[in-house]
């Protein structure tokens, strides 16, 4: 796209921006430092989305309770969280989901603040 | 112990004079849970995250006691009604409440000596267990109740 007069419309002094159009002819080459992608600064672990949250089934937690603390934890719809409930109670475990280190870690610390066992592991 | 009445913002459970002495008697028992009952799994030094877990969890238990202080303390906290005395609380407490009772009845079972029937691990009853098989069951119900209240809430 070409032409500048657009970009001065409006203006009541476009002498102003004159310097502009002051610039040598030739550009000297410059040597720009290599783009590097923003996750190399986070740490690798972080990035790795293969931790898994687990929930693993007591005697004591009431089914209805454990229903009602995934769906305000993970925002899940109620069938979703039955299902996975009744997978801890018939099954002894459920992943429940497969994350980041932090948000594993986050959603670990939420289920504990409602003392349901829940454990993170890294997926082999 | 009976959900009498909800709207958009509270719910009002009627307690007998012995349902709210008990309450009270529970209430005091939080934090029930001892705070290694969790386990830290993060990371190649699990010692570390363990003691960074059991900080989280004891300061969690801190906040949590003193708003229950408070919670149990509001004046508005039993109202009494046509119908007797009713155990009010607003929706905005509700999770919170949730957890909170829930420690004492996990707490509770944990103290019991963890029982279950499908290991056939069962509850020794002497003296001593009795407030917590009291806890136990009375948490269990005011959970049900709570979560019942919770899914009558009305669309504000």
């Amino acid at each position: 796209m070409c032409g500048n007069a657009p970009l001065f419309q409006g203006i009541e002094n476009p002498g102003a921006f004159s310097y502009i159009w002051v610039m040598p002819d030739t550009a000297t080459p410059s040597i720009m430092p290599d783009l590097e992608q923003d996750e190399q600064s986070k740490p690798k672990a972080d990035l790795d989305p293969g931790y898994l949250v687990i929930c693993w089934d007591d005697p004591v937690n009431l089914m209805d309770y454990v229903t009602h603390v995934f769906q305000i934890v993970f925002g899940w719809p109620k069938p979703k969280a039955e299902y996975h409930m009744l997978q801890v109670h018939r099954q002894g475990k459920s992943v429940l989901t497969r994350e980041g280190l932090e948000r594993a870690e986050y959603y670990v610390h939420q289920l504990q603040k409602y003392s349901l066992h829940a454990t993170m592991e890294h997926e082999q | 112990m009976r959900l009498t009445k909800v709207d958009g913002e509270r719910l009002w459970l009627q307690v007998s004079p012995r349902e709210k002495r008990l309450l009270l008697e529970i209430f005091q028992l939080y934090p029930l849970i001892d705070t290694t009952y969790h386990r830290a799994t993060r990371s190649a030094d699990p010692r570390v995250d363990q003691k960074l877990l059991e900080e989280a969890l004891a300061a969690l238990n801190r906040e949590n006691r003193e708003r229950l202080d408070a919670f149990v303390q509001d004046p508005q906290r039993f109202a009494q009604t046509k119908e007797g005395c009713c155990l009010v609380v607003e929706f905005q407490n509700l999770e919170w409440l949730l957890q909170v009772v829930n420690d004492i009845r996990v707490g509770s079972w944990l103290k019991l000596g963890m029982p279950d029937q499908k290991s056939e691990k069962r509850l020794v009853l002497n003296l001593a267990n009795v407030p917590y098989i009291v806890a136990l069951e009375l948490c269990g119900l005011l959970e049900a109740i709570l979560l019942d209240a919770g899914s009558r809430r009305p669309a504000t």
